[in-house]
């Protein structure tokens, strides 16, 4: 898969300037077809798009590709401007700068039905006084009268109105209203009149936030494996963390209207570009200490926490994040060990520098939750700051109160900008770091 | 009274078993009382006297009506003014039906899909004549079409058009009367018909041009389907509805004639009962009117209904 190389990362410093710093990137937007991942049938760009609400910026997008062929994942809080770029892609939104790359043709001015996408609907938005057939081969039936000679034939219609039901498990329902379907039914009736239509580009907003939970998991896994027959881009939008990552190849994280990082999942979960991504992903969400450079620089120090890193830290105060599952717990270190031990560190009972690289926490247990497969133990530093740790089922499980000493591994630490909260460098965390502690696979 | 303050007393205790089962049986009937005597003495009771006056001979001052069978039905039949009234109130009808379905129907539509503040005013506007006091609408008409001088004729002669007396002439009087009543029924109607398009979910119209509908298309499949029952109700109700306005601008502007041809059932029974105080003839015209009214509406219900049932 062609990998999103080009985000927007860099737009939170320099809001004002419309264009962000012209460095890496690629063809001018006018050229589209020099772009080997928007050229592809299906493939989608946005290229300077910019859309406005009165003065507050919904959308604000340098450059986005979208690979032809691929299932992605546009993820983020409400009100960050995902639903918006999808609007803005399908053509219910014209945006006020920029242009929309369909395939490599500008498509920024044809109407919806003229771009080859189908989008579904959060609410479904199925025509209430319509059978279930009359909604799935209305736009067909829309196309024949439009343009009688290449429109489909009446035959035509109904085969692929029949297939369509048949792969969505329809073809008992055909004569029913809307009203008379259930949520999942409403459901995969909204999907089929969207892909009846065999677009290029599917294009689902939150299609699964309106299931109740069982549903959800078993649409979730429907909506894969119907991308995998379909073989088209499948765009869909959500605000689910757990949706994101487990169901698309190509991820999209946006805050504020920008997007903040692209990749797949994986790779957008285990590197995340900023302490947003960060947080946002995963469940708990990532753990994120203030720490400071401490004696000869090597070591970095913040409240019951202490580092010792591959390579030169940073020399100014830094970030340092850590996921709770990839915390374990260990037996308190005795004394001081190792020969840089820094004993200003330790004032108050926080832990000293461990001798091999990798980080060192203290805290009190505050909130025990149990899950099924293990338990999330919230814990209080000494200062009150407050992180998680996710212990695996079967391991021995603290009680309130207990003090509770974890070990994180070199290369499961994250280091941030203390600033910005841009991910610094190409250090811990990074492919290659500690290629022997890779054994991890999706959460 | 000293039934109220039981019932009211008998609320904490409804459990005590012998007489609280009939107070319980009584509660709602007592709720119900109020409506069901005003209904009585003011719509029933009348329906029914109505009905029985018609088969009666009275003056409206003579102390004793005289019964005198269907003479009052047989006079009916036999007044060719009645007949003719009859057959204006028909012209009447169908003249107002486009005004009250077609007309703010596509006003309506033409509002809603252009949303916002030149819309809000526009139904502002449109909607004003509604609130205005009848009879002082058909006064303010009535300086309007003046043959000589009223403001109609003088703006026709700006493009060149010879006076006209409007109400005068025999030929277009019904259908002035039907077009400045239309103007109400306009008005009142495409708020009517705003009110169901409100209920028309505007993300289906997003699906709509997802699915490659022209705005046409949008209006022909979606919006008309959807104003589907609220166009049979209107062009029923107005049937009913719209006959007080138009018997308040007949009986300012031209009380029935020039010869007649403004003349319909309703204001003719008004003449029956308070030009010629002939009560028993008025109340057959009114049975008649009720009868026929009826039909037509039971007719429509009937057909609409049935309709209903096959799309479903």
């Amino acid at each position: 898969m062609t990998h999103i190389v080009e985000t927007t990362t860099s737009g939170r410093d320099d809001v004002p300037a419309p264009i962000p710093p012209p460095a890496p990137r690629p063809a001018a937007p006018s050229r589209p077809e020099a772009d080997p991942a928007g050229a592809a049938p299906g493939g989608i760009t946005l290229a300077g798009v910019v859309k406005r609400y009165g003065t507050h910026l919904a959308l604000d997008v340098p450059r986005l590709d979208i690979p032809a062929g691929s299932f992605t994942v546009v993820v983020g809080p409400s009100g960050c401007g995902k639903s918006t770029g999808l609007r803005v892609v399908a053509g219910l939104e014209r945006p006020d700068e920029g242009q929309v790359l369909l395939g490599g043709v500008d498509v920024t001015g044809l109407e919806p039905g003229q771009r080859g996408v189908a989008l579904v609907f959060q609410d479904f938005a199925l025509y209430p006084h319509m059978t279930v057939e009359r909604n799935i081969d209305f736009g067909l039936r829309l196309a024949a009268r439009h343009d009688r000679r290449s429109g489909p034939s009446r035959a035509e219609i109904s085969t692929r109105v029949a297939e369509v039901c048949a792969m969505l498990g329809l073809s008992d329902l055909r004569r029913r209203l809307p009203r008379q379907l259930s949520g999942g039914e409403r459901q995969r009736v909204g999907l089929a009149r969207a892909i009846v239509r065999r677009p290029a580009v599917l294009l689902l907003d939150e299609p699964l936030s309106s299931l109740d939970a069982q549903l959800r998991q078993r649409a979730r896994a429907e909506l894969v494996r119907l991308h995998r027959e379909l073989g088209n881009t499948a765009v869909l939008v959500t605000h689910d963390q757990l949706e994101a990552l487990s169901m698309g190849t190509n991820l999209v994280v946006m805050n504020h209207g920008r997007v903040v990082q692209t990749g797949p999942p994986e790779a957008v979960y285990r590197y995340p570009a900023d302490t947003f991504v960060a947080t946002f992903l995963g469940s708990p969400p990532m753990n994120l200490h203030a720490v400071a450079p401490t004696g000869d620089g090597r070591v970095l120090a913040g409240q019951g926490l202490a580092a010792r890193l591959p390579g030169t830290p940073p020399p100014e105060p830094v970030l340092l994040g850590w996921r709770p599952a990839d915390g374990v717990v260990c037996a308190p270190p005795d004394a001081t060990a190792g020969d840089d031990a820094d004993v200003t560190a330790g004032g108050n009972g926080d832990p000293e520098a461990p001798a091999e690289p990798g980080a060192l926490l203290r805290g009190v247990a505050d909130v025990v939750e149990f899950t099924g497969d293990g338990t999330v133990v919230t814990c209080v530093g000494p200062e009150g700051g407050q992180w998680a740790v996710s212990i695996r089922g079967g391991d021995h499980v603290p009680a309130v109160g207990d003090v509770l000493w974890v070990r994180v591994p070199a290369a499961r630490v994250h280091l941030f900008d203390a600033d910005g909260g841009r991910r610094l460098g190409p250090r811990t965390g990074e492919p290659g770091a500690d290629d022997a502690d890779r054994g991890i696979s999706k959460r | 009274m000293t039934q109220l303050s039981q019932v009211a007393g008998g609320r904490g205790v409804s459990h005590a078993p012998p007489s609280g089962r009939l107070r319980d049986r009584a509660r709602p009937w007592l709720y119900l009382a109020p409506v069901i005597v005003a209904l009585l003495v003011w719509v029933y009771g009348p329906l029914v006297f109505t009905g029985v006056l018609s088969f009666m001979d009275w003056n409206l001052t003579a102390p004793h009506p005289s019964w005198v069978g269907t003479d009052n039905y047989t006079l009916l039949t036999d007044d060719p003014r009645f007949g003719e009234a009859v057959r204006n109130t028909l012209v009447y009808a169908a003249a107002m039906l486009p005004f009250a379905t077609l007309v703010p129907m596509a006003l309506a539509v033409a509002l809603w899909k252009r949303p916002g503040r030149v819309s809000n005013v526009y139904r502002t506007l449109l909607f004003l004549p509604v609130v205005l006091a009848p009879v002082a609408t058909a006064v303010v008409w009535q300086f309007l079409l003046d043959p000589l001088s009223g403001l109609v004729n003088v703006a026709l002669g700006w493009f060149g058009l010879d006076p006209r007396n409007w109400l005068g002439d025999p030929s277009s009087a019904l259908y002035v009367i039907v077009l400045i009543t239309a103007l109400k029924v306009v008005a009142l109607n495409t708020l009517l018909f705003g009110a169901a398009l409100a209920t028309l979910d505007r993300g289906l119209l997003e699906a709509a041009a997802l699915d490659g509908a022209t705005e046409w298309d949008i209006t022909r499949h979606l919006v008309l389907p959807h104003l589907r029952r609220a166009l049979v109700l209107l062009g029923l109700l107005s049937l009913v509805v719209t006959w007080p306005w138009i018997f308040s601008n007949v009986a300012v502007l031209t009380q029935g004639g020039p010869d007649g041809s403004t003349d319909n059932v309703y204001y003719r029974m008004f003449l029956y009962a308070f030009a010629f105080f002939d009560a028993g003839t008025a109340s057959a015209a009114a049975v008649v009117i009720t009868a026929g009214l009826a039909v037509v509406l039971g007719l429509g219900l009937l057909l609409t209904g049935r309709r209903q049932r096959v799309v479903t």
